[in-house]
């Protein structure tokens, strides 16, 4: 066999191994998802997931549980007790939030003021979760304080 | 060997006498056993070059992509399969369950817990033109809960850390903003029913704006008017918060 008739075995050749470097990643995807799929591979379980939730609550930091539930999709009655929390820090830091806008003389920033402040103390008096007691009366009487301030300051106390 | 003819010595392989020209039966005899020898030797040499590359490379690259296509064609065919049928079963649940459907939906949809109304309806696969109003709100309902949750990730950081963050408060303020601006895709249109829950949404988004991070109306307002935000048009007003350190207040 002579190099002029090899030519055109050499582009086929070519031409496969560039076909194969597109198609070969492509088929080992389809096993790794195929793989994943039936051993549920990345999915949390609930446990992990519990993990999680518990890292965050007992670090303190209830932005971090509020985000990682409302993006997870965690709304079970087991997620029951991390949701009172973070929906009361939500609360309280929108109580702040719009305290701050009324102060910057945003138009109807009152009645969100005193929305978000009966939110806070609702939290505290509902608190379902015994474990969350002491931290969602500590929103309510941080808001309780800065409230008795602003009717300090407005005269009405 | 002797000539038949005039027994004059000569090789054998000859194949004709050079004294009388008798041809050399012999000689012919030679002549064709070593063309075959030729022959066979020529076509194992071919055998051997087949056995190595470039025809094996050849030969394994072929085997190898049909294989790889037969797998992806029935991956394919099978996803399709899966996929319709799945579609139909939901379809028929649709049909089935149409009232708790809309009993659920409404009731999340009242109570503003968009978040869980947004799961709901991926879930039960409820999306659609025919459930526009809902789809709207859970789709800005999802979008503004990862505003809220970006808004409080920030907020706990540490001094330090809240003037290192490149990402948090910058998401913030973009997602903030997707949400005062309706940017949810295919759901874009405004519609009468939703009119009070965009109001809602927009003063929470600009409440944060001007409370929490100390910007301006006259600051925020001119993004709003782009049809997509990017991320990088966020960071004027980032640096502005970052300034001015408003949530100190």
């Amino acid at each position: 066999m002579n190099k002029q008739s090899e030519k055109p075995l050499i582009r086929w050749i070519l031409i496969k191994a560039v076909a194969l470097v597109l198609i070969v990643p492509l088929t080992l995807s389809v096993f790794s998802f195929l793989w994943l799929t039936v051993t549920g591979g990345d999915v949390m379980n609930e446990a992990e997931r519990r993990n999680m939730c518990d890292r965050a609550y007992y670090a303190g930091k209830y932005g971090e549980l509020y985000d990682m539930l409302h993006f997870d999709g965690m709304y079970g009655e087991e997620f029951g007790g991390y949701h009172e929390l973070a929906d009361a820090h939500l609360a309280y830091e929108n109580f702040l939030q719009w305290h701050r806008a009324e102060k910057k003389g945003m138009v109807g920033s009152a009645e969100k003021v005193e929305f978000y402040y009966n939110e806070v103390l609702n939290c505290a008096e509902n608190c379902r979760f015994k474990q969350n007691k002491t931290e969602l009366e500590s929103y309510a009487n941080k808001a309780k304080e800065l409230w008795a301030e602003d009717l300090e300051e407005k005269g009405e106390i | 060997m002797k000539c038949k003819s005039c027994a004059g010595n000569y090789k054998t392989k000859e194949l004709i006498c050079p004294y009388c020209g008798h041809v050399n039966l012999l000689g012919k005899l030679w002549l064709a056993e070593k063309s075959e020898a030729e022959r066979e030797y020529e076509k194992a040499r071919e055998d051997y070059k087949k056995r190595v590359s470039p025809y094996v490379i050849n030969r394994l690259l072929s085997r190898v992509l049909l294989i790889c296509g037969i797998v992806l064609a029935l991956f394919v065919l099978g996803l399709t399969v899966v996929d319709k049928g799945a579609q139909a079963y939901k379809a028929v649940c649709r049909k089935t369950n149409a009232k708790e459907y809309e009993t659920m939906m409404k009731q999340y949809y009242e109570n503003r817990e968009l978040g869980r109304l947004y799961e709901y309806m991926s879930e039960k696969d409820l999306f659609g033109e025919e459930q526009y109003r809902c789809s709207q709100a859970a789709l800005l309902g999802y979008d503004f809960e990862r505003f809220q949750g970006y808004k409080l990730r920030f907020l706990e950081l540490p001094e330090e850390k809240k003037q290192e963050d490149t990402y948090y408060l910058k998401y913030s303020i973009t997602r903030g903003l997707e949400v005062y601006t309706l940017d949810v895709g295919n759901y874009s249109e405004p519609i009468p029913e939703n009119e009070a829950l965009y109001e809602e949404l927009r003063r929470e988004v600009m409440a944060y704006l001007v409370g929490t991070l100390g910007l301006t109306e006259e600051e925020v307002l001119p993004l709003t008017k782009e049809s997509v935000i990017l991320s990088s048009d966020a960071e004027p007003l980032v640096k502005l918060a970052k300034e001015r350190r408003a949530w100190n207040e």
